[in-house]
């Protein structure tokens, strides 16, 4: 057997290939994931809270929820109803016009949040008096939290803006 | 604007299924389903292809008005004869 006839039977194993097969297959229909993408919001807006809310334990626990809700949006970028950048097979007009939309409102919820977020975090930091390391933590779980948001956002539009249609 | 359409009258006087057209047109056969619904407006060129594949003017498909039922139609036709 040839080093690339193994590598194959390798990648075989691991199980992708055949889940690829059938994204392939499923990339026609695009599931409507409508709570799906509401619960990964709310666990990562909780996790966002108590990440910026108290110091450690709430720190981490803020980050863990921040990580399921980071997992959570990947797997709605392959389940959802918009079909990832760069795919051209199966992608018509009506899929790119989805895609714009969905990205579009996404990046416009996420404009206002950052500025919203950034305003409040600098406001609790002076009259609640933060300590510097409290500051230096909750930067990155804003910017966790709005990564959190690119993911799930644009699934959670698609999926509420259209009706899923049936089979003939 | 919603622009309607007779995709489905047509569709079915032909016995086409939503995935023959689909693939005549080049979209996904979910994409003819929203345009049948009234959910997709359609872009100019799609308008023109489904509009060449029914061997139809565009304005016999799609209008900003709605169609005139089939039942509306006879009676129309009745009375007038």
């Amino acid at each position: 057997m040839s080093l690339p006839e193994r590598l194959d039977d390798l990648a075989h194993m691991t199980g992708f290939p055949q889940f690829s097969a059938r994204f392939a297959a499923r990339t026609q229909h695009g599931l409507h994931l409508r709570w799906t993408p509401v619960i990964a919001v709310a666990l990562a807006t909780a996790g966002f809270v108590a990440a910026v809310s108290a110091p450690s334990p709430a720190l981490t626990l803020g980050f863990a929820l921040l990580s399921v809700a980071q997992a959570i949006g990947l797997g709605l970028s392959v389940l959802g109803p918009i079909k990832p950048f760069g795919t051209l097979k199966g992608v018509d007009e009506r899929d790119r016009q989805l895609r714009r939309d969905s990205y579009l409102a996404t990046f416009m919820a996420m404009s206002g949040i950052a500025i919203l977020a950034l305003i409040a975090l600098a406001g609790f930091a002076l009259v609640d008096r933060w300590d510097r390391e409290r500051v230096i933590f909750s930067l990155p779980a804003l910017a966790f939290y709005l990564l959190c948001l690119l993911v799930t956002m644009p699934t959670l539009y698609a999926s509420w803006a259209t009706r899923p249609i049936e089979d003939e | 604007m919603k622009i309607h359409n007779r995709i489905a009258l047509f569709r079915s006087e032909r016995g086409t299924s939503r995935r023959e057209l689909a693939d005549a047109v080049d979209v996904n056969p979910q994409t003819i389903g929203y345009l049948e619904r009234g959910d997709y407006n359609p872009s100019l060129e799609l308008a023109m292809k489904i509009a060449a594949f029914f061997d139809v003017a565009v304005e016999h498909l799609f209008s900003f008005e709605p169609f005139e039922s089939v039942a509306v139609a006879l009676r129309r036709i009745d009375a007038a004869e």
